[in-house]
């Protein structure tokens, strides 16, 4: 995928800099990461610093020193996800500022003009949000009036001159329901001339993942060849392989940055949570073989229990390691999709990182449809439900 | 004047006695000093390093630092906020001081598990050759009430309680961690100051006392310490057997030998705020003849003071210490923890006479470490008056923490843009407060005042007189575009292009092949411009803590900055190129000019630790719980990710 601040490769994770920044890292360290897009949130940055502020600096990438591509999402799902006094109507969202309380209304044209403003590369339209766990005619409505709002978000964005240098994504909506996906992404993919790429929107809220997968799977089925997927607000590992199993290109979630903060590092044998006393005396890196500053540092599980929530260089440690371990789960995946052994990969990632601890029933299901049985050759038990691994204090 | 050197040797190799490291402290302005012992003094720092591994004993390396100069304390063993990757961006983190005490919540300390050649080192993640690393057991700036001392244990502080250390534990971490310095234990009383003459006497003994234990332990079955009985948490589960001696070893006890494995040994110079009792204290370090312990232990010294490489002063607990006198024999609070107004002065003129009564005595070829200097001020009357060789950077850290970024230069650089900023009193300050909202519009970069300019703001070849290149990685960013150790994650692009970096292709390298482009990349650093008081503002605003890493980095290397303008003026003088507006008073013009021109930073850092706690209250940690109290939800919105 090639945008204005150069290329980035498919598929992808993007760390989440909510308010223009990787919590605790600079953009110089995400670039000696590899990272090359990143994603800021449009209502944060709208709030502060504003867009007086954003203009003056001359645009989101001058401001925080990144010189890559980034993307920034519509403000619509904050809206609803943090303030429970927003009204959608069809003109726009109406929601209390956060500074005055005064109500004020996020259109699709005014999400769009704060995203020009902020000059992400890829730009999101407005979209009405419900919770993935509504049900009933909310749920119908929600998707019709996200085409309209795509129309406006459209004809805006054309008109403004800025569609050379910024991406416009629609984002298909329809809740769990795959009629009223398959009508949203009929309506949308009808306008593919006129948007850069699309997003799978109103997941990851609580739904079951046997529901979650099923949808996945039907919009990237449907979605064009020749315009980027974006599955929004997926990080776990095993959700980003069925992701891109099921043809998924781009992902972001705030999981691998902040559960760094919590302690927790990322790895390909799965979570070590290293506030957990059993690393006080574990003078082993993370991973022996992980690329990242903190790995090649040998900083030791036990110096990170020494310093996790105690220090915010700790949080830095593992948030620069968790941002590396997305970045080669993502960076494996393309190499093994072009040598043609992406089924391998599953089965080894799989293999690696869940191993006796027991396949997700999700997982094994949603990839036996894509033709690829995890449970092939190996006997391990399958776990109904979520299964995410996690490490407890008691555990293994 | 001369030149003092101490040297580890490697215990491991038996038989051989070729020095592991040496430690080097040389001054290099005598005539500077020549008035008084007391004069400013210009000197270096080395650590030259033998890599034993290598058999024909050649390979070294060296550390130098320059004095006066900085060393930095580590928070549980890291520099508070920077991750490890961005040490090696900081010229300043040369020396670090590493306070032991959080490392005693778990017995053995887990950096004593650490295998190799240097195992502090390693496990805190520092090179042999480009960092020298001291242990102190506790932190110098931590002045706060503790339980007693003992005869022979001292009360360290740690997350999970008070833990009682005594010399003898102390040498064998010492032992085991082969860091390149240690500071001596010394009974410094943390419980009811002002102390009374009879408990300061006491504090010279155990002192003394434990030096002398640090050259040499207890003979083998001498009898348990008292440090056993009175606090078993001391002992080791492991080796320790009712009738061994109290420290715990996994080290075999060491034979009493002249050829000491210990590094060298920096003594604290104790004796709170009585000159008689500070003075008295020296003496002890030179006296053959020893109140504390018997003179079998010092051996192979006749006095205490041969045996150690420098000293220090912790100005914290004087603070503590002279408010608590103060406090006793008037009313008026005459010094304070801050550093504001006349109250300094007096400060300023305190610590000189009780420095000086400390010094007085002892040899003055060693190096002087203080503690606990709180602003340029302090820090250039004790280079002045006292002949301080090294500060702690424990206040601009604390300073980055709070949201200050510093903002100013030795000697003093004319005017320049936005010095339009001044306090009540016309001074500037030597800082700004990034919380305030005048910053919110503000897209100068950290020290513009005083004249810091990034790296890449196109004067780094020769940047004219009044202009300084800030290393630090909020002013000088470096871009990584095409950067050979950019991480590759599998399948990768090879280039990204960038309109405002600089790429490979630009530098014209694309067809030269990978030697070229490596030859390359040694060579050209390319930065981006500084990132800007406007968005440093919206990290802090936003609980960010990208805010402290750049504030933290930039204040380090202020200081650092500062410090070389000290030893620039200095040297100008005592060099031998004198020129015609050098006179021996340019340094004291100068510091008097800096005083004159530069307000004290006591208000700013109490603003920006007001703006901070606001920011804290509403964004830190159990905010989300402080809010359902309040029930108020408008607001909550503002820093939610999701």
């Amino acid at each position: 995928m090639t945008l204005a601040h150069g290329v980035t490769m498919l598929p992808t994770f993007m760390p989440v800099a909510t308010q223009a920044a990787i919590k605790g890292l600079t953009a110089q360290q995400m670039e000696s990461l590899g990272v090359s897009l990143i994603l800021n949130n449009t209502y944060h940055l709208n709030l502060r610093p504003g867009l007086d502020v954003l203009n003056a600096a001359g645009g989101a990438h001058r401001f925080q020193g990144w010189n890559r591509n980034l993307l920034t999402d519509s403000g619509g799902f904050q809206l609803v996800s943090l303030s429970k006094f927003t009204t959608i109507t069809e003109e726009g969202a109406l929601f209390a500022s956060p500074f005055t309380g005064e109500p004020t209304m996020l259109t699709p044209e005014e999400s769009i003009n704060i995203q020009h403003a902020i000059g992400a590369d890829i730009i999101m339209q407005l979209d009405d949000v419900v919770s993935s766990l509504t049900v009933g005619p909310r749920v119908e409505e929600a998707m019709h009036r996200s085409i309209r709002w795509l129309d406006r978000c459209i004809d805006f964005h054309q008109k403004s001159g800025k569609s050379d240098s910024q991406n416009l994504f629609a984002i298909v909506q329809g809740g769990l329901d795959p009629k009223l996906r398959d009508q949203c992404l009929e309506e949308m993919i009808s306008r593919k001339d006129r948007v850069a790429g699309y997003a799978i929107g109103g997941l990851s809220g609580g739904e079951e993942k046997d529901v979650f997968w099923r949808i996945i799977k039907q919009c990237a089925e449907r979605l064009p060849e020749d315009r980027p997927r974006y599955s929004m607000g997926i990080g776990f590992a095993e959700d980003l392989m069925v992701c891109v199993a099921l043809g998924v290109d781009m992902a972001d979630c705030v999981f691998p940055t902040r559960t760094a903060r919590f302690g927790v590092a990322l790895t390909h044998k799965g979570p070590l949570n290293l506030k957990l006393s059993k690393h006080a005396k574990d003078l082993r890196p993370i991973d022996e073989d992980c690329p990242c500053p903190t790995c090649t540092s040998k900083m030791s599980r036990a110096m990170l229990n020494h310093v996790v929530t105690h220090e915010t260089a700790a949080a830095h440690a593992l948030t620069l390691h968790n941002v590396v371990f997305q970045a080669q789960v993502m960076g494996r995946a393309r190499e093994a999709i072009i040598a043609g052994t992406f089924p391998d990969y599953l089965k080894s990632f799989f293999r690696d990182y869940f191993g006796e601890a027991g396949y997700p029933e999700w997982c094994v299901n949603a990839l036996r449809t894509v033709g690829v049985d995890l449970l092939d050759g190996i006997s391990v038990p399958v776990i109904p439900g979520n299964a995410a691994k996690w490490e407890y204090a008691d555990g293994p | 004047m001369g030149s003092i050197s101490s040297e580890t040797v490697d215990s491991s190799q038996a038989g051989s006695s070729r020095p592991k490291s040496t430690f080097e402290f040389t001054i290099s302005s005598p005539e500077l000093s020549s008035s008084s012992k007391f004069g400013p003094r210009l000197g270096h720092v080395s650590l030259t390093r033998r890599d034993t591994a290598d058999a024909s004993g050649k390979a070294t390396s060296r550390i130098d630092i320059q004095t006066p100069g900085v060393l930095t304390n580590t928070s549980r063993g890291v520099i508070p906020h920077l991750s490890r990757d961005n040490y090696p961006s900081h010229s300043a983190l040369k020396w670090m001081n590493v306070p032991f005490e959080s490392f005693l919540e778990h017995n053995p300390p887990v950096p004593t598990l650490q295998v190799g050649e240097q195992p502090l080192h390693a496990f805190l993640g520092f090179q042999g050759q480009n960092h020298i690393l001291s242990m102190i057991a506790r932190d110098p700036n931590e002045a706060k009430e503790m339980p007693v001392n003992q005869n022979h244990v001292v009360s360290v502080s740690t997350l999970r309680g008070v833990r009682k250390l005594s010399p003898d534990e102390w040498r064998t971490y010492a032992l085991q961690l082969h860091p390149d310095l240690i500071f001596a234990l010394a009974d410094t009383p943390f419980t009811n100051p002002p102390y009374s003459q009879k408990r300061l006497m006491k504090s010279i003994d155990r002192s003394a006392a434990w030096i002398g234990r640090l050259f040499n332990p207890p003979p083998a079955g001498a009898p348990a310490s008292k440090a056993k009985n009175a606090n078993p948490k001391t002992a080791t589960s492991t080796a320790a057997t009712p009738s061994s001696p109290a420290t715990n070893t996994t080290t075999p006890p060491q034979p009493t030998t002249p050829s000491q494995p210990l590094p060298p040994i920096i003594a604290p110079l104790i004796g709170s705020t009585s000159p008689r009792a500070r003075e008295a204290y020296a003496h002890a370090l030179l006296e053959h003849h020893i109140p504390g312990p018997d003179l079998d232990q010092i051996r192979p010294y006749t006095f205490i003071d041969q045996g150690l490489a420098g000293y220090s002063v912790d100005l914290a607990v004087l603070r503590c210490d002279l408010s608590a006198a103060a406090a006793s024999t008037s009313a008026s609070p005459a010094v304070t923890q801050g550093d504001t107004g006349t109250d300094a002065d007096a400060n300023a003129a305190t610590f000189n006479t009780l420095l000086r009564a400390s010094l007085a005595p002892l040899p003055s070829e060693k190096p002087r470490i203080v503690f606990g200097a709180r602003s340029p001020h302090e820090i250039l009357k004790l280079v002045r008056d006292t002949g301080v060789d090294l500060f702690d950077a424990a206040w601009v850290v604390e300073m980055g923490t709070k949201g200050v970024a510093l903002d100013f230069a030795f000697p003093v650089r004319g005017a320049c843009a936005n010095s339009d900023r001044t306090t009540g009193a016309g001074k500037r300050p030597i800082g700004h407060n990034l919380y305030a909202t005048e910053y919110a519009m503000d897209f100068a970069a950290l020290g513009a005042a005083s004249g810091f300019v990034g790296a890449g703001d196109g004067v780094a070849g020769s940047p004219p007189a009044d202009r300084e290149v800030c290393t630090c990685i909020a002013c000088s960013p470096r871009v990584h575009d095409g950067d050979r150790q950019l991480i590759r994650h599998g399948f990768d692009s090879d280039v990204w292009i960038s309109p405002g970096g600089v790429g490979a292709e630009d530098l014209g390298v694309e067809g030269s092949g990978r030697q070229g482009l490596e030859e390359l990349e040694k060579e050209v650093e390319v930065y981006r411009p500084p990132h800007t008081r406007a968005y440093v503002h919206h990290l802090l605003h936003t609980h960010e803590m990208g805010a402290h890493a750049f504030l933290v980095s930039h204040n380090i290397a202020v200081l650092e900055a500062f410090l070389r303008g000290v030893r620039g003026v200095l040297s100008r003088i005592g060099g031998g190129d004198v020129t015609p507006t050098s006179t021996p008073t340019a340094f004291e013009e100068e510091v008097e000019k800096f005083l004159r021109v530069y307000e004290r930073p006591g208000a700013l850092l109490g603003e920006a630790e007001k703006s901070w706690r606001e920011v804290d209250l509403a964004r830190g940690k159990g905010r989300l719980a402080r809010e359902r109290e309040k029930g108020d939800h408008v607001g909550l919105a503002d820093d939610l990710e999701v």
